[in-house]
């Protein structure tokens, strides 16, 4: 019920002015990834990203990566921190590290979201039945 | 109260998808690399993005420059790529300064690139902007009151590549490839492209025989940028080989004759702690022209000559050091640079009974110093003034006297609400390039010292205003023009200042729609005069143009409009150029396209001096088009 509610509660935010799209972006991504917390709490190796991340609703972001629900990684070093992972590049994907949820990254001129099926799987995430167009198989 | 809570639940995750798809959309509009490299303190900005420039299939940097408001785009009669400003001949060409990215394109020889980059193919430039009444201090080079911007496409960003295929009605084709890769802290971007582009052939006769004029051109294009960390190199080259066109003869009557140019650069630039910015580069380009006319081309100090060859060669090494201050209101640019310029030019000249030869070679080379800063207040949270100098040191190996030059600029950037004013008040000079220090129609070559370079004015006033979906600009502008550069063929020199002011008046208003992210209308009107009595090329120009997106297909139309004119005692009718594209995309990475270009054939057409009628600056022509990302 009160996951149901604070989706409820997020709608709104997705649509609000004040955020940027990347904002937006990450806001819709991260809830979708972790959807029973109401509170988020996210680890970033990327100063740029984590700034973005503390102007989020309903996510905090944390200086330890064993305390975070989902680890937002940029850098290749940190792939072998453990938990789950979203990436920021399309080289980092290709780890095939089964920890890896998915990416938001630049590729062909173009922002791209993908979610791994079997990363998915692993934590028992699913996604929105509209949000499937961006789950593959594989890479 | 379960069910409410499902409903709403279906609701969000609905809208999810839509709003992922869409938000990732409004991510790449907002993304474009146009909003961090444009620079509002420069001048008046036209800016072409990638998006723009992928709806109208773009292909070559024609396209894009027939579209840019204040200019006409034409070319010479020897086929090379030229402006008209609104009422204006050709506009002298090292007015206009093309960069890709930081890298000034200009020859030495010509002080221009427009000789041999006009028709640059453009697959892999990712934006285009274009400043006016600019002093170019802040991109840190040689002067000009008009720069072009071209950027490149960034690895970071690509991660791939792409084909394109591209033929048209006539038998041209055209392929661009380009592969891009990032690792850690170092990427990669790699473009090729081959063309072969067939011209619309045009007649004329003279004494019962028929002349072909063609202008066919083909070549091929290769770039690569190398990043690591704060270290970027590019290798930029481009081959090619043109027809003459009409040629130089005195009776239009060509025979052969072509030009085969080739340009080859590697630019180097660094950034190091505390907002210094290093490049060095180097550049080597060669232009070889041959002129064949069986009924004579006319040469100062030669009897009639048939066979005409030219061959410059030049080098160019640079460096240039800036530093960026920023305080909390004020900000302070401070920069130079050092040229080494070197040319060459050799020519051949004879007629076709060997009864007259003659060999010519010369060469020379200068060393420029330029050291400049810009100042900017932000007075207050609206209101911002920007104040610049340069100073020019230019010395020649031989003949031609030392000589300097100032640039100074004064501007003020309003915001009122969602107005925008800016207005700029700039003392420019344009550069005098080698060739018209030594006039290659005058033989033996010889130095003209006392040619000065031509001195430029410009107040600009501009004020935009946005509403909603609405946007409107307005732009005005004065040019006093001092000493310009006239060709005079009854002189050994040939070119000669003018002791004649000029001043030229510019207006422009437009209006743009935006229907949302993909779809906009936008509308052009402009207008020039000059205070001389001649009017050379249309004063008015209307263009509307209309990027529309229905599902998977890009639609672009674009309609110009230009009034008429008299020149060279052709009395030219007003010409509609209708263009347009569709492009389907088949998936998210596999598209095809088609373009038209000057589709009902009644676009601008050109006259030139000894034909009796005028020829489209663009050609009737269908292109089809093949994409694949991968």
């Amino acid at each position: 019920m009160r996951k149901f509610l604070f989706l409820l509660l997020l709608a709104p935010l997705l649509f609000s002015s004040d955020l940027r799209t990347e904002q937006k972006i990450y806001q819709l991504v991260i809830h979708s990834l972790v959807p029973k917390k109401e509170l988020v709490k996210v680890w970033c190796d990327d100063d740029k990203k984590r700034k973005i991340l503390n102007t989020l609703n309903g996510i905090n972001s944390v200086d330890s990566a064993e305390n975070a629900d989902i680890l937002l990684i940029s850098k290749k070093e940190n792939l072998q921190k453990k938990g789950m992972k979203f990436v920021t590049s399309y080289q980092l994907l290709e780890g095939k590290e089964i920890d890896i949820l998915g990416g938001f990254f630049w590729q062909k001129g173009r922002p791209n979201i993908l979610f791994l099926k079997n990363s998915l799987q692993k934590y028992n995430i699913t996604l929105p039945e509209s949000m499937q167009d961006y789950v593959e198989d594989e890479l | 109260m379960r069910i409410l809570l499902i409903f709403f639940t279906l609701l969000l995750y609905l809208h999810a998808d839509d709003d992922l798809s869409m938000l990732l959309n409004d991510y790449k509009h907002e993304s474009e690399l146009s909003k961090i490299t444009k620079k509002e303190e420069a001048g008046i900005i036209d800016i072409y993005t990638r998006h723009d420039l992928e709806m109208m299939q773009a292909r070559t940097f024609e396209d894009v420059l027939k579209v840019i408001p204040g200019f006409h785009f034409t070319r010479t009669s020897n086929n090379l790529t030229s402006f008209e400003k609104p009422s204006m001949t050709s506009t002298q060409l090292s007015s206009i300064r093309l960069y890709i990215n930081d890298h000034d394109m200009s020859s030495s020889s010509f002080g221009s690139a427009f000789l041999i980059w006009g028709e640059l193919p453009i697959e892999y430039i990712d934006h285009i902007e274009v400043y006016k009444g600019a002093a170019s201090i802040e991109f840190g080079n040689e002067t000009s009151t008009v720069i072009i911007k071209l950027y490149t496409k960034k690895a970071k960003r690509e991660e791939g590549g792409k084909v394109r295929l591209s033929a048209d009605n006539d038998g041209s084709t055209n392929v661009d490839a380009y592969v891009a890769s990032k690792m850690n802290d170092f990427s990669y971007f790699a473009y090729a492209n081959k063309n072969n582009i067939k011209r619309e052939e045009y007649e004329n006769s003279f004494e019962d025989k028929i002349y072909k004029l063609s202008s066919d051109h083909s070549g091929h294009n290769l770039y690569a940028n190398l990043q690591y960390k704060e270290w970027d190199l590019e290798l930029g080259s481009y081959v090619k080989t043109s027809d003459s066109f009409l040629g130089i003869g005195t009776n239009r009557t060509p025979e052969g004759g072509d030009l085969e140019a080739d340009h080859h650069y590697v630019h180097l630039t660094s950034k190091f702690k505390g907002d210094i910015k290093l490049q060095f580069s180097y550049d080597n380009a060669s232009y070889d022209r041959t002129y064949i006319d069986p009924n004579g081309i006319v040469i100062a100090n030669a009897p009639m000559i048939n066979n005409y060859n030219i061959r410059f060669k030049d080098e160019i090494y640079s460096t240039v050091l800036e530093k960026k201050m920023n305080f909390t209101k004020h900000s302070l640019l401070l920069g130079g640079f050092y040229k080494r310029k070197k040319f060459e030019e050799n020519g051949d000249f004879y007629d076709s009974a060997n009864t007259f030869t003659y060999t010519d070679k010369l060469a020379n080379a200068l060393d420029m110093y330029s050291v400049y800063g810009e100042y900017s207040y932000d007075y207050d949270n609206s209101t911002k003034f920007i104040a610049s100098l340069k100073k020019d040191y230019i010395q020649y190996d031989k003949l031609i006297p030392s000589r300097s030059e100032d640039i100074t600029k004064l501007g003020i950037m309003k915001y009122i609400d969602d107005v925008k004013i800016k207005l700029f008040l700039t003392k420019t000079y344009s550069p005098t390039a080698f060739y018209q220090l030594y006039n290659p129609d005058n033989i033996p070559y010889k130095t003209n010292p006392n040619l000065d370079n031509i001195h430029i004015t410009i107040e600009t006033l501009s004020v935009a205003y946005k509403l909603n979906k609405h946007r409107f600009k307005f732009v005005f502008a004065e040019n006093q023009i001092y000493d310009s550069i006239i060709y005079d063929r009854s002189l050994s020199y040939g070119y000669k200042n003018s002791s004649d002011k000029i001043n030229y008046t510019y207006v422009e208003l437009s209006y743009d729609y935006l229907f949302d992210a993909d779809n906009k209308f936008s509308t052009i009107l402009f207008y020039g005069d000059n205070s001389t009595d001649v009017i050379a090329s249309p004063q008015y120009e209307a263009m509307f143009k209309l990027f529309s997106k229905y599902r998977k297909f890009d639609i672009y139309n674009e309609f110009t409009y230009k009034s008429a004119y008299d020149y060279v005692g052709l009395e030219m009718d007003p010409s509609y150029d209708y263009t347009a594209s569709v492009k389907y995309h088949y998936t998210k990475d596999l598209s095809l396209g088609l373009r038209g270009e000057n589709i009902f054939n009644s676009g601008y057409k050109q006259a030139y001096r000894g034909l009796d009628y005028a020829i489209p600056v663009v050609d009737q022509k269908l292109w089809f088009n093949l994409e694949y990302l991968f």
